[in-house]
């Protein structure tokens, strides 16, 4: 890990920023963490390459039960990544968020968001659907917090979550934003529960494109979507065990109360 | 009365089999902390199984999967499914070991609610996933 220029810290997590960067007019912040069918972290890894993102980055949590360090190449870095190209910011995950960390990193997320003046917080994750069986092509939702994100949502063309129960990070993102004055936007894609869905990543990017106005080709994450499956076998695992300690299986879309 | 019995029955028993079925996970779980995930040796596919009010649908993702060779047996109370898979360089890559061609394959044990009916089961591939599709029987 480079020697950080900047740390900030926010109840456990840590912040860092390797370099001193600007993130260019409309600032947008995309959160990738491993969820649902892995939406997310496969859609923001596949934007990450195709864009050529640069790191700039990373995000610790501390006291982390079981006290775990990545490496790679020799060196250790954070589980939690930084990378930026012009505009955008990514967050992208390598594992799944420990349950204790859920609220404190979603805040820490949400602070740094502010504390940097993005303009859109975004998040990208999947919804299970039982549908995505049937080879139907994975539909897209959106959920939204702050005035200019809805306005935003509502000129997609695509359906709002209209009701239902989010469970996980995006869900506190989601909940919290308004405390902090902070537009975001949830979309979401039909995918498997416990099986990378990279198919579902592809329209949730393509919604994301739309949103953003940045053009990402989905050919190549389409046509090795079956390499990309086996390649995030071990991290779907390590996923599917955390969304259970969560309750994930209790998310749905569809009305909770009749009124 | 005996519709209520009937029903407690069925209850009792749906009540078992996910009892069964947690402890295998957490024997599952318990396994896949000991043995590296990148041992060379049979492939442990992901799967999801759906419950419909008349029928089970059982996905097992096998990317990669020689279609051909995917076999779907039929034991006691489970299914097991086994595949070859096309080894290639990116495959080994993606796997984090080099494999014999002989040595790569896919092997899935799943164990079967009590009114599945897998006689009359059928199943497809698509896109490298197997789709299983179970109706249910009455049980009593």
């Amino acid at each position: 890990m480079p020697v950080p220029k900047r740390e900030e810290m926010y109840d456990g997590v840590v912040i860092y920023e390797y370099e001193d960067f600007v993130v260019q007019e409309p600032s947008y912040i995309v959160v990738g963490l491993p969820d649902t069918g892995l939406v997310g972290a496969i859609s923001v890894t596949h934007m990450i390459s195709e864009l050529g993102a640069i790191e700039v980055g990373g995000i610790d949590l501390l006291a982390m039960i079981p006290p775990i360090t990545l490496i790679r190449k020799g060196e250790p870095i954070p589980p939690i990544r930084l990378f930026l190209k012009d505009n955008v910011l990514f967050v992208l995950s390598e594992a799944p968020v420990p349950i204790n960390y859920v609220y404190k990193l979603s805040k820490a997320i949400m602070e740094y968001s502010v504390k940097r003046r993005f303009k859109l917080l975004i998040s990208l994750t999947g919804i299970a659907s039982p549908s995505r069986y049937r080879d139907e092509k994975p539909r897209a939702y959106w959920a939204a917090s702050g005035k200019e994100a809805l306005e935003k949502a509502l000129s997609l063309g695509i359906e709002s979550f209209d009701e239902g129960i989010l469970i996980g990070p995006y869900a506190v993102i989601l909940k919290e934003a308004s405390k902090y004055r902070l537009n975001t936007i949830v979309l979401l894609s039909e995918s498997f529960m416990d099986i990378p869905d990279p198919e579902a990543a592809a329209t949730a990017l393509k919604v994301f494109s739309e949103l953003t106005g940045l053009r990402i080709d989905t050919t190549k994450l389409l046509e090795e979507a079956e390499l990309i499956r086996l390649r995030m076998r071990e991290l779907m695992k390590q996923t599917t065990r955390t969304m259970s300690q969560m309750g994930k299986e209790l998310e749905v879309r569809h009305p909770i109360i009749y009124t | 009365m005996d519709e209520e019995i009937r029903r407690l029955i069925n209850f009792m028993y749906k009540k078992l089999w996910e009892l069964r079925k947690e402890l295998e996970d957490v024997y599952e779980h318990s396994f896949s902390r000991v043995i590296s995930p990148y041992t060379r040796g049979p492939i442990e596919p992901l799967h999801s199984m759906y419950e419909f009010p008349d029928e089970y649908v059982i996905v097992i993702d096998m990317p990669i999967a020689d279609s051909s060779s995917i076999t779907v047996q039929v034991g006691e109370d489970y299914l097991e499914i086994k595949a070859k898979i096309v080894v290639r360089e990116a495959v080994e890559s993606a796997l984090h070991a080099e494999y014999r061609k002989e040595e790569a394959f896919y092997v899935k044990r799943v164990l079967l609610p009590l009114d599945a009916d897998v006689s009359s089961m059928r199943y497809r591939i698509s896109g490298g996933r197997l789709i299983i599709n179970i109706p249910k029987k009455t049980i009593f």
